[in-house]
């Protein structure tokens, strides 16, 4: 047989509704009735009951200006959440990508980019077998970098097609977009060919990331950014081999 | 009230993620809503940061206000007075605020003043009512509890009762209230 719940009593729900809204409910007792109310909603309704009866008392507490500095620092969170907001959007939009190019056949994606890419090109960078695999592609979808993972000793390189454009007033910044965390930058890409020596954090990194891709950034602190700023020219999916 | 569909009205346009009306809200509300934190909490660093911070759920939570069951005025004090109730559960904040017992004197609450007619109308004037029912001990430990946020132990201590007859106070002077009220 059941437990009787005492808080099933409206007499005792009543009295602690009141005692709630008064404020002398305190404590644990108060964190126990706050989440009941949060649960049953004929307790959230005696609060309400009690909130209204007891409001006017507030209107005579007296009124005090507040300092001009407590609207400022509301109006500078609310900027804040505004751009993490953002920020957010931006990655979702990227895992949307993502998740519709997992569904395209990948490995042919890759076999096709390769070839399109020259292997003896992507020889030349990489020297040894590699364990992992990007493809960055365009818009439309052309083969334009690919990126190797190598773990003897641990790096990445970075190759470069001949069509690429290298920024005059931009710089290319290669990000590592991670499934459940914010991107991060991993190089600029100042020349064609770039090797990028990892430690075995950012090898850890590497292997839980959705994939690569490179954005267009303003010269300034590039690689202090926590997300691209610039428009993203070319992205990939990580391909362990 | 015309007040009141003001303040729905803002809220509303908040929930829709005007930051204009936020700030005419603030406005309207600030003061009593600062006046009232600071005499729960007695410390303004504290008090600007309740403030702040009921702001910003005033801001996230407008779309749940619902002007069908209640007054905006009476939601967000509400919503300022849990928070200041939060801070002031803290061990950090019980343990200072015993030390400024000087303070705390000065700002006593004892006989009610008119209520403020403008913001919170005829359930003002009607409280007030039965306000004046309750036996005199009654009513001042209810207010002192409401707005300098006095525990049971805090308020048998400062009057000098044993804390079961404080208790006892509370509740029969509720429960006066509610039958008066109601």
């Amino acid at each position: 047989m059941p437990r009787l719940d005492r808080y099933q009593d409206p007499e005792l729900v009543d009295r602690l509704a009141a005692e709630y809204v008064l404020g002398t409910l305190r404590g644990l007792a108060r964190a126990r009735f706050e989440a009941l109310c949060n649960q049953r909603s004929y307790i959230r309704a005696a609060v309400e009951a009690w909130e209204r009866r007891l409001a006017p008392l507030a209107g005579r507490a007296g009124a005090v200006a507040p300092p001009a500095r407590v609207w400022r620092q509301i109006e500078a969170e609310l900027a804040n959440e505004q751009a993490l907001i953002e920020r957010a959007g931006r990655r979702r939009w990227w895992q949307q990508v993502l998740a519709w190019r997992l569904a395209t056949a990948f490995s042919v994606l890759l076999a096709v980019g390769l070839i399109a890419y020259g292997a003896r090109k992507f020889e030349a960078v990489v020297h040894e077998a590699p364990e992992y695999v990007v493809v960055l592609e365009n818009e439309s979808r052309a083969p334009m970098a690919v990126v190797a993972g190598m773990r003897n000793p641990m790096r990445i390189a970075v190759n470069l097609r001949d069509e690429v454009p290298m920024p005059k007033d931009r710089v290319m910044v290669l990000w590592c977009l991670m499934a459940d965390t914010e991107p991060v930058p991993m190089a600029v890409l100042d020349r064609r060919e770039k090797v990028i020596p990892l430690d075995q954090e950012e090898w850890n990194a590497m292997e839980r990331a959705q994939g690569f891709a490179v954005s267009l950034e303003p010269p300034e602190h590039p690689m202090q950014k926590k997300a691209p700023e610039g428009p993203v020219v070319y992205q990939g999916k990580l391909i362990e081999l | 009230m015309a007040e009141e569909r003001q303040l729905a009205e803002y809220l509303a346009r908040c929930a829709q993620g005007d930051q204009k009306a936020l700030e005419e809200l603030y406005v309207q509300t600030s003061g009593l809503l600062y006046g009232l934190c600071l005499r729960l909490i007695r410390r303004s660093d504290l008090a600007e940061e309740v403030l702040q911070d009921a702001y910003l759920r005033i801001w996230h939570r407008a779309g749940t206000f619902d002007s069908a069951k209640g007054s905006p005025l009476t939601w967000m004090i509400s919503i300022v007075r849990n928070r200041a109730l939060d801070i002031m559960r803290g061990a950090a904040y019980q343990a200072e605020r015993h030390t400024e017992d000087v303070w705390a004197g000065q700002h006593e609450t004892t006989d009610p003043g008119p209520l403020q007619e403008a913001t919170l109308g005829s359930d003002a004037r009607a409280l007030e009512e039965c306000l004046e029912q309750l036996r005199e001990e009654q009513r001042r430990s209810i207010l002192m509890a409401y707005y300098e946020g006095y525990t049971h132990s805090e308020l048998a201590q400062r009057l000098g009762k044993p804390l079961g007859t404080v208790k006892a106070w509370i509740r029969r002077g509720l429960e006066q209230l509610k039958r008066c009220l109601d």
